[in-house]
């Protein structure tokens, strides 16, 4: 039977690995019977979600049109060095 | 080869993979945009100077994004100096969620809130940004690598050269930390 210390790492483990059966048979019992643990588990998988969310909404941020020609000058600059 | 022609290519980069390429950095840099766009302006110069050498086995794209994850992965394996690992292992920081019985001391509940919702507030991008600052530097890097970059659990031991079991670690004292740091600056607080 695993304690609420066991079942949290296994609960981590979960979103990063595939448990092996013993595992995720010990995790479900656990869970099934402790709220605090299905509480912490449901709190990591929004926070998973929440964190692929903002990342989708971020990345369309691309560079500003500034940002392309400050890189642009500073690449000639280091090609030219360079050549020289 | 003439400077003005090699320019045109390389502005020809910048257009077309500019903004993929920082994207790609500023999500494995912990959202570090000027430090990406310095990568990415390093990889630009890379790729010049090494461009006789692509063989056009793979697209141009593909063959930048390779330069530059090299310069970030050898970015972070500075930052992430093994003996802050090794530290950050030995330390077992279990009691400051649970007992000598492993039950926790403060009960988790469900937090009531969509996913969707929370992406849209900038008020809790704030509250997280803070509660991921205040990670230890090596869990921090494991845990926005994996869970913002969304990259695998192998690519990232390898990239830091630490073992599955090492990074299972990190990552369940990261989402302890980060759960309870939510809880107390943002879920708590609503539900009072």
């Amino acid at each position: 039977m695993y304690s609420c210390k066991q079942a949290s790492r296994m609960a981590s483990d979960a979103l990063d690995r595939k448990l092996t059966w013993s595992e995720f048979f010990h995790l479900k019992l656990h869970l099934m019977m402790c709220g605090m643990c299905r509480g912490f588990n449901q709190n990591i998988h929004l926070l998973e979600s929440a964190l692929k969310n903002i990342n989708h909404k971020s990345s369309r941020e691309g560079l500003s049109a500034d940002e392309k020609e400050s890189i642009k000058k500073s690449v000639k600059r280091a090609l030219e060095n360079e050549h020289h | 080869m003439g400077s003005n022609k090699d320019f045109l290519l390389v502005e020809g980069w910048v257009e077309e993979h500019g903004d993929y390429l920082h994207c790609f950095a500023t999500t494995r840099l912990n959202g570090d945009r000027e430090m990406a766009r310095d990568m990415v302006q390093e990889t630009f110069i890379a790729g010049w100077k090494a461009y006789q050498a692509f063989e056009g086995k793979s697209t141009v794209r593909t063959w930048l994004t390779g330069i530059l994850k090299y310069k970030i992965i050898d970015h972070i394996r500075k930052q992430v100096r093994v003996e802050n690992l090794a530290d950050e292992i030995s330390r077992d920081p279990s009691s400051d969620w649970f007992g000598s019985d492993g039950r926790w001391h403060e009960s988790p509940k469900a937090w009531g809130s969509s996913p969707e919702s929370l992406c849209e507030n900038d008020n809790f991008h704030m509250i997280l940004h803070r509660c991921m600052a205040k990670l230890p530097d090596v869990q921090r890097q494991v845990f926005t690598q994996r869970e913002l970059s969304g990259d695998s659990s192998d690519a990232i031991c390898k990239d830091l050269d630490i073992s599955s079991s090492n990074l299972h670690v990190l990552m369940h004292r990261a989402r302890l930390s980060l759960r309870a740091c939510l809880n107390h600056h943002w879920f708590g607080k609503r539900e009072l």
